[in-house]
């Protein structure tokens, strides 16, 4: 019934062979392939290990678990895995980067003044979710706009709640709000929605989930907290009021690229931009999984994208070294 | 059966080795039987005492320098310490109320905040927030009491209750009090929480997730502005 979370440990040293910047899938797996081959490696997390898959209740498409797990359970065994092999975790978040040097900086928000150095750096700072951009949204974040479901799910017990979007992300998080809400309606832009067969199938055939299709939210309203949106038909043109408690807001990602923007190339999306060894245009920088332009966004890739990376910064490493 | 693993109990056991140095008394505060009608504006049981119980016990068992000491919240204590609310957590360094509040289970992600609450608190290291923030905190001249609603599925929650922790060991003024949603729905509709980490300084509401150490102090204290004097 409980499950319990552990977290990190405290850095003593401030120089390594390669920092990892970011705690998901993706910077896990580099841990455990860094750790490996031995090389001396941190990796730094602002809030919890497992990054977006903290953010949703079952991973059930990544092979070898044959039963759905649980996210928070596979972000605990990546991290353990990647401890075993020697990778230090410190939880702190990094506030600025210097990479351009042979000799890279990391700036941590706790030790503002001396950074931590290293050979190598993998850029593993994922994604977050996009916001809608309506009026409304911003106001009423924190007050019945969500963008997190198992944050906040459990705070609408018995309530009716609205969610945009019709890809994987927001199916599986109706499935997770049905849990607890009474009823749920998918707001989607399209007439039908874009998740995986599987998943459209089970809310489909759940008798909580509603749809509204060809709709779009237009603005969010209320008083203290939200109590109504504008939705609006795009077929008719028509928008009415839709009376409910809460948003849940599943629209897609943008990178986290705000540290290294002005470091590494990106594409117009703001995406970094690699090669197939994880490279970015800078010697000794790599990125890995839903930071990096490409194609599918799931833990699958991001895993092998960090294992990637880790081999070639081992290779870089070794090749020039001046131990 | 045991709430902990024995894998986890074994990594904590080792950390426990290294880091405690100094005593943690975990004050508990519940009810002994969970059919009771209780005095507190919420739960009308308690759903979570035997569990928190039997969680401090555990954590007691794996290090020397941890004790566990249980209370009913009709006892004295309850009142010496201000609880308001069950199951409730008062850690306490030699002896000394830092000003830090558990409501609820501590489980999911907060649990591991919880361990580094003991571990810091232990070390006798002080709060370890920037001199900037110290600063702001001097100013302090009346008692503020910080909630932190959050739930145990939320990954960002354990970073602004370890804040808010920090705030309440680097000052005297100030109470920390971690709030777990789901167990007090009353409370958490009272304070309108729709999402977490959401945080209320003295029953006002301050703002929404796990801002960083700055922001935190700041909006903590912007929160409670007109109530708060210079001292000089
Ligand atoms: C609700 C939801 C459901 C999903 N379901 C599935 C699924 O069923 N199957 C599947 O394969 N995929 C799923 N995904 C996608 C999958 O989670 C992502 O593709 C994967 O997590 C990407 O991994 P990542 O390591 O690249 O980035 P992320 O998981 O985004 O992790 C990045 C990490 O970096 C940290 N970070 C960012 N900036 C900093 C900084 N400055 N300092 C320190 N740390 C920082 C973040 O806190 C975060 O922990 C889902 C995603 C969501 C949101």
């Amino acid at each position: 019934m409980f499950d319990f979370r552990l977290t990190g440990e405290r850095i003593q040293d401030n120089r390594f062979d390669v920092v990892i910047i970011g705690g998901g899938p993706a910077g896990l797996s580099a841990a455990i392939y860094a750790g490996r081959a031995r090389l001396k490696t941190l990796l730094l997390e602002k809030t919890a290990t497992g990054g977006q898959i903290t953010l949703t209740e079952y991973i059930e498409n990544y092979p070898g678990f044959e039963e759905p797990i649980l996210g928070t359970t596979l972000a605990e065994k990546m991290e353990k895995q990647a401890q075993r092999f020697g990778a230090k975790i410190h939880y702190a978040e990094v506030t600025s980067v210097k990479l351009k040097d042979d000799e890279k900086k990391i700036y941590i928000s706790d030790e503002n003044d001396n950074p931590i150095t290293s050979r190598a750096v993998i850029l593993a700072m994922g994604a977050s979710p996009r916001k809608l951009r309506v009026s409304g949204e911003e106001e009423f974040t924190g007050k019945g706009v969500s963008y997190c479901g198992p944050c906040d799910a459990p705070l609408f017990k018995d309530k009716y709640v609205i969610v945009v979007g019709g890809g994987d992300t927001a199916i599986e998080e109706s499935l997770f709000l049905t849990k607890f809400a009474r009823r749920v309606s998918v707001v989607h832009r399209r007439n039908k929605l874009r998740a995986t067969a599987i998943l459209q199938e089970r809310a489909m055939a759940n008798p909580k989930i509603d749809f509204i299709f060809n709709s779009v939210v237009r603005e969010i309203k209320g008083d203290a907290k939200v109590e109504s949106v504008i939705i609006e038909n795009l077929k008719e043109g028509k928008g009415k009021e839709v009376k409910c408690d809460g948003i849940f807001i599943f629209v897609g990602l943008e990178p986290e690229t705000g540290l290294i923007k002005n470091e590494v190339e990106c594409n117009d999306n703001g995406f970094v931009l690699t090669n197939e060894d994880m490279e970015t245009n800078v010697k000794g920088v790599y990125a890995v999984g839903d930071i990096r332009a490409k194609s599918l966004r799931q833990v699958v890739t991001a895993v092998s994208d960090g294992a990637i990376a880790a081999m070639s910064a081992y290779k870089y490493i070794t090749s020039n070294s001046p131990r | 059966m045991a709430l902990l693993s024995k894998e986890d109990s074994e990594f904590l056991k080792n950390k426990f080795e290294e880091e405690l140095v100094r005593k943690i008394t975990l004050v508990y505060f519940g009810k002994e039987s969970s059919d009771l009608v209780l005095p507190t504006e919420d739960s009308t049981e308690c759903r979570y005492c035997e569990a928190t119980h039997q969680l401090m016990e555990e954590l007691a068992g794996l290090s020397e320098n941890i004790e566990a000491n249980a209370f009913d919240i009709d006892d004295e204590e309850a009142e010496k310490y201000g609880i308001r609310m069950i199951p409730a957590i008062v850690p306490l360094v030699e002896g000394e109320d830092k000003g830090i509040r558990y409501y609820g289970i501590p489980s999911g992600y907060e649990f591991g905040g919880m361990i580094e609450t003991i571990i810091q608190l232990s070390s006798g290291e002080g709060s370890r927030l920037s001199s900037e923030s110290l600063d702001a905190l001097s100013k302090l001249s009346i008692p503020i009491s910080i909630d932190v609603f959050i739930t145990p599925t939320c990954p960002y929650c354990p970073t602004a209750v370890m804040t808010a922790h920090r705030m309440a060991m680097a000052s005297e003024y100030v109470t920390s009090n971690m709030i777990e949603a789901n167990e007090f729905p009353v409370l958490s509709t009272q304070n309108n929480v729709y999402s977490v980490p959401h945080i209320t300084v003295n029953g006002r509401y301050a703002f929404v997730g796990a801002l960083p150490e700055r922001e935190f102090v700041e909006g903590v204290l912007n929160a409670v502005m007109d109530t708060i004097r210079d001292k000089d």
